[in-house]
């Protein structure tokens, strides 16, 4: 086990080190210069020439580019172009507040969904089972910034009852974790549907059946638990991308996140800041992925004994 | 074969899929009203006249004119078209590049390693930081829309081409072709190549719905097409602003917008139960 | 022999200056009530709160708070003292003498005497900080402890506007000696009535009560919190959710709605910000001066005020970047919205119409490039795509390119022959409320960007010696007879798109009383604000 998670972990490096080159050479190549924009609107140039000679902007690209591996590999992510801040400093400051959110939404997206899959399932062919199925079909299909819209015209502007915008008490979680959550109810909704009700048909399942046992129980009992294994995956993936995924969510209820950040920080052409953001995103979802696997080899019995 | 088998199979998957028939008929809507937009708008998407901001649902505005008087309805229909460009320009190029690339990982195994990290690497961040990264790169405008949007599905495609051509090359009739001694790209384009396509086009459709929200969702945090361009996502981000003078600027735009995913996801749950039952009653 | 006269700085700038119209007053009555914190929802994206190093206003919102200034502005916009208590001015016009309050001290505990004024005016100068050249320094002496003499080497009548705006404010000089250029960048230590708490760029500024300021019995909060909230529609969100007390920048569409609302209260005031688009006037076609006046009479000024600012955030403009609260404004006109001489002024230019609507000229289609940025001011992108839309209306097609800040700045701040654009959407905010700044930084041809502002490269030799003539000029009133004549030239050229000036909003919960709202600078000075349980 300690060597797959080994191996998993060497394959990740090479992903995090593609990412900071690509990233690095690409935001130089382009028009936008970090100087100007520290400097403002109105800076005479000698300023502007000024803050590009503090920065290091004035080197070669791969002078730069050798400096900022050099830190990088000491784990210094370096200093943000705007804010004169570290860069890991400037990221930990907000990663909570993503993290936070990310966690409200999947754990209520876990919930929901598999309580509504399992609905579904069990009462195959009802009522019950299409509206679920319906409701997961929208969940998938509706924009999420026009959700987020529709909800703060109704909870925020019309009945008053909770904040449209920020970050601070569990009032403004309600919205943004509904928003960030409604597409993963869904997919895990399908997802626990399809895999119980593929589980049901398969043979040890049906033995059981045949010793007696009352039904709805044999499915709980040996049903879900191997129903609900790719479904773990599926949640694992869905966090890992909601670390970096929130980007539109945070946008539209001004949540003070990363995904926010990056959009400042590409604005501004901070790149340290976005390489580090970047960074992040990346080994949230590699981490997140070596996290889903040893999760499923510890449940699913054929792995664990290999 | 006859002409009625076609639409008898049509009749009955209809049949057999009734939520799959009505995402049938809003998908054709949809690219229908895409195709001729310049026919059915009845008025230019881009004419301002200040003396209509904001109007409400009339006669003249029958969804309401926006901040700067535009009619919604004519800017609805026109941003049906820009939306079929994209998601079909973008989800085409990356079935294009993806399905070439897995094939090729497939054949020539050396490629495999680079193609593979190559899309370990894509597949390593959401679409949306990933387009929003290149769009920042690029700049704005709809080509660059469409490319970062294809590049960010490539992965997709290249994964799924690279699993079916593995086992499409264990079937016996390819080990046969190799040991006649016929080339590579016969191989591929006669023997390989059409025993995938179907699922291929499973993955096509249920990708186009995607393209178009994050096309939508790019417009939205002001990343999107040039404007004046009516474009669904930036209709809705003018709907910030404005949206609590006049409701019609947020609940028309998004409703269009989710009606089309909407008939893509349930047609595309449809032909993945009746073009590829492999996948049947998976997600 | 040397003739001064002692006056109050009150009474002779009261004298000096034309009123700025304030429209409503200070929120609230009663009597104040001392504590509490107030939460402030801003644009500001400022990386740093180095206010000496700008003039830009977002920053200069909050530095107040920290810093201050030799002179300020009432609630009625004249110039009065503040850390000056009054000056004499020789009767060459080339020495200032300024007495200095007494009993004021740095956060630090440095007391703030002449040498402290001294090492300010020598920092701004030696760092070539933003309006250092726009006064003609000699020498800076130090008389006794509380008067400081400036020495001239020209009359400059503006100098008392000049260090009225925040970007002269005063720095504790033990501080800003010790930690260095980089240093002030991420904390403050001033005069002013409250100190820095923490300062997280792009996030918050905390700042507490200074208890030993010098004005007795101010400040009444203990805590001012500002928040960067740079989306318009967040930031009126926290507002109506009681998560901020105070906002700034909110579209019109909410403050209208929050003016009928009585939990909260809206000020608002013309200021001496104006919405304009340089015409490019060394590219064709919008170098021929037809096609500028064309492109004025083809928009609507009116009808974007109604749709953008719902006939209420802002007034047409009637002078080239010019308020009528800057001093030295005088009006010029506007052109009319008249789009059939829109069409005869292109037609007259050889502009006739083509096949596809737009006008054509040697086989050339008119098309115009135009820059703009999205959301960085109130309806900047609405204002954008309606001037495409009326220009279309005659003929003029427009490729609208929107920028980030990051590409848009560097864009338009290049020298004559680099430049891309024929329009560029911007505003110009004069941070000195006085015409002296829109001169020499904008109207002047050697003012041309990137060097400075004048970012339609517009050159009038005219205009330019009346310039150099009116830096000749000892007092205000002379100075402004000469700018009377510049400004109706300036008119004529139409360098610019002549929008509007835009009026600024206050909006605040009605618990919070005692703010005035001074627009010229977007002053609201927080000392002394208070809030009821």
């Amino acid at each position: 086990m300690a060597r797959y998670i080994f191996k998993r972990i060497l394959i990740g490096i090479p992903i995090l080190f593609f990412v900071v080159t690509a990233v690095f050479f690409a935001f130089r190549l382009i028009p936008g210069d970090a100087a100007r924009i520290i400097a403002g609107d109105e800076a005479p140039q000698e300023r502007v020439e000024q803050i590009r000679r503090d920065l290091g902007l004035d080197r070669p690209a791969l002078v730069q580019y050798g400096a900022y591996l050099a830190k990088l590999s000491r784990g210094d992510l370096g200093v943000s172009f705007s804010s004169r801040r570290p860069v890991a400093v400037e990221i930990a400051s907000r990663f909570w507040n993503t993290f936070s959110l990310a966690l409200a939404a999947i754990t209520l997206a876990t919930i929901v969904g598999i309580s509504m899959g399992v609905v579904s399932a069990l009462f195959r062919g009802t009522i019950a089972d299409h509206v679920v199925t319906l409701i997961a079909l929208l969940g998938i299909s509706i924009p999420v910034f026009w959700l987020g819209l529709l909800m703060m015209q109704l909870f925020s502007v019309e009945l008053g009852w909770l904040p449209a915008a920020g970050y601070g008490t569990w009032r403004h979680f309600v919205m943004p974790t509904i928003t960030l959550s409604v597409f993963s109810i869904a997919f895990i909704t399908r997802m626990t549907r399809s895999s119980l009700l593929e589980t049901i048909q398969q043979d040890y399942v049906r033995t059981a059946r045949a010793k007696g046992v009352r039904e709805r129980l044999v499915l709980l009992m040996h049903s879900l638990r191997n129903a609900l294994l790719p479904v773990t995956i599926v949640v694992g993936l869905r966090f890992g991308y909601m670390v970096g995924g929130a980007v539109i969510t945070e946008e539209v209820f001004a949540w003070p996140g990363l995904g926010r950040l990056l959009i400042l920080s590409v604005a501004q052409r901070d790149i340290p800041l976005v390489q580090g953001l970047l960074l992040v995103f990346a080994t949230s979802f590699v981490i997140v992925n070596l996290l889903v696997d040893i999760l499923y080899a510890f449940l699913d019995p054929r792995i664990r004994h290999r | 074969m006859n002409l009625r088998s076609p639409l008898r199979t049509i009749g009955t998957f209809a049949r057999d899929h009734k939520l799959a028939a009505l995402g049938a008929v809003l998908v054709a809507a949809f690219v229908f009203t895409g195709i001729f937009a310049p026919q059915l708008a009845p008025k230019d998407p881009n004419r301002v006249s200040v003396r209509h901001s904001l109007a409400p649902p009339s006669a003249e505005f029958p969804l309401g004119a926006d901040n700067n008087g535009r009619d919604i309805l004519s800017r609805i229909i026109h941003g049906a078209r820009v939306s079929l460009y994209i998601s079909t320009t973008s989800v085409g190029l990356a079935a294009l590049v993806g399905v070439s690339l897995g094939i090729f990982a497939a054949w020539y195994r050396w490629t495999r390693g680079p193609i593979m990290r190559l899309m370990d690497v894509l597949l390593a961040f959401p679409g949306i930081v990933i387009a929003l990264t290149i769009i920042a790169i690029l700049g704005r405008g709809l080509e660059n829309v469409i490319l970062a949007i294809a590049i960010y599905q490539i992965p997709q495609f290249a994964r799924l081409a690279h699993g079916l051509a593995l086992s499409a090359q264990e079937q016996t009739y390819v080990e046969a072709a190799i040991a006649g001694g016929e080339s590579d790209g016969a191989i591929l384009s006669r023997y390989v190549l059409p025993n995938i396509i179907a699922p291929i086009i499973v993955q096509i459709s249920l990708l186009v719905p995607g393209a178009i929200m994050t096309a939508a969702g790019l417009s939205f945090i002001g990343l999107g097409v040039a404007p004046p361009t009516a474009e669904w996502g930036a209709m809705l981000q003018l709907s910030l602003t404005w949206g609590r003078l006049a409701p019609h600027m947020t609940i028309f735009p998004g409703l269009a917008l989710m009606l089309v995913v909407f008939g893509f996801n349930v047609l595309g749950d449809g032909l993945r139960d009746a073009l590829d039952p492999r996948l049947q009653g998976r997600s | 022999m040397k003739r001064t006269s002692r006056i109050s700085a009150v009474g002779v700038l009261g004298a000096l200056l034309v009123t700025a119209t304030i429209i409503g007053a200070a929120f609230g009555q009663g009597e104040p009530v001392y504590g509490g914190s107030l939460s402030i929802a801003y644009t500001s994206t400022s990386p740093h709160i180095d206010i000496q190093a700008t003039n830009q206003g977002s920053l200069s919102e909050s530095a107040h708070y920290i810093y201050e200034t030799l002179f300020d502005r009432n609630a009625e916009g004249d110039i009065v003292g503040l850390l000056a208590t009054g000056f004499e001015i020789s009767d060459d016009g080339l020495t200032y003498t300024f007495s200095l309050q007494s009993g004021v001290t740095f956060h630090d505990g440095t007391p703030f005497d002449a040498e402290a004024v001294k090492y300010n005016f020598e920092r701004k100068i030696s760092l070539q900080l933003p309006t250092w050249d726009s006064i003609p320094w000699d020498s800076i002496e130090v008389v006794d402890p509380l008067t400081v003499r400036v020495h001239l080497t020209a009359p400059a009548p503006h100098i008392v506007p000049v260090l009225s705006s925040k970007t002269w404010s005063m720095y504790s000089p033990t501080w800003a000696e010790a930690v260095g250029p980089d240093g002030v960048k991420s904390d403050g230590v001033g005069t002013g009535p409250f100190t820095v708490v923490d300062f997280r760029p792009n996030d918050t500024l905390r700042l507490a009560r200074y208890e030993d300021y010098w004005q007795d019995g101010l400040p009444y909060l203990d805590e001012v919190v500002f928040r960067v909230i740079t989306d318009a529609n967040t930031r009126a969100a926290l507002l109506e959710s009681g998560d901020v007390d105070l906002a700034l920048g909110l579209p019109v569409p909410v403050t209208e709605r929050l003016k009928n609302d009585p939990r909260f209260n809206v000020q608002s005031a013309l200021g001496a910000r104006q919405y304009y688009m340089p015409l490019n006037n060394t590219k064709a076609p919008t170098n021929d001066v037809l096609v500028r006046q064309a492109i004025n009479h083809a928009v609507d000024k009116e009808g974007i005020i109604r749709a953008v600012f719902l006939g209420v955030g802002a007034e047409v403009a009637d002078a080239v970047y010019m308020t009528p609260v800057v001093d030295g404004y005088v009006p010029a006109g506007t052109y009319e919205y008249d789009p059939e001489r829109a069409e005869e002024l292109l037609e007259q230019a050889g502009w006739t119409m083509g096949p596809d609507g737009v006008r054509v000229k040697d086989g050339e289609r008119m098309v115009l490039t135009l820059f703009t940025r999205r959301g960085s001011v109130t309806g900047d992108f609405e204002t954008a795509e309606l001037v495409q839309g009326m220009l279309a209306d005659v003929g003029v097609e427009v490729d609208m390119q929107v920028l980030e800040s990051a590409s848009f700045v560097p864009a338009v701040t290049v020298p004559p022959e680099d430049s891309t654009y024929h329009m560029a959407n911007l505003t110009w905010g004069t941070v000195t409320g006085d015409a002296e700044y829109v001169v020499s930084t904008i109207y002047r041809s050697d003012a041309a960007a990137p060097r400075l502002y004048n970012r339609a490269y517009y050159s009038n030799p005219e205009v330019d010696r009346l310039s150099d003539l009116s830096r000749q000029a000892a007092t205000i009133e002379e100075r402004n007879a000469i700018y009377a004549e510049i400004i109706p030239i300036v008119f004529a050229d139409a360098p610019i798109l002549q929008l509007f000036n835009s009026i600024e909003f206050l909006a605040a919960n009605a618990r919070v009383h005692g703010l005035y709202f001074e627009p010229a600078f977007s002053n609201w000075p927080g000392k002394y604000a208070w809030k009821t349980p």
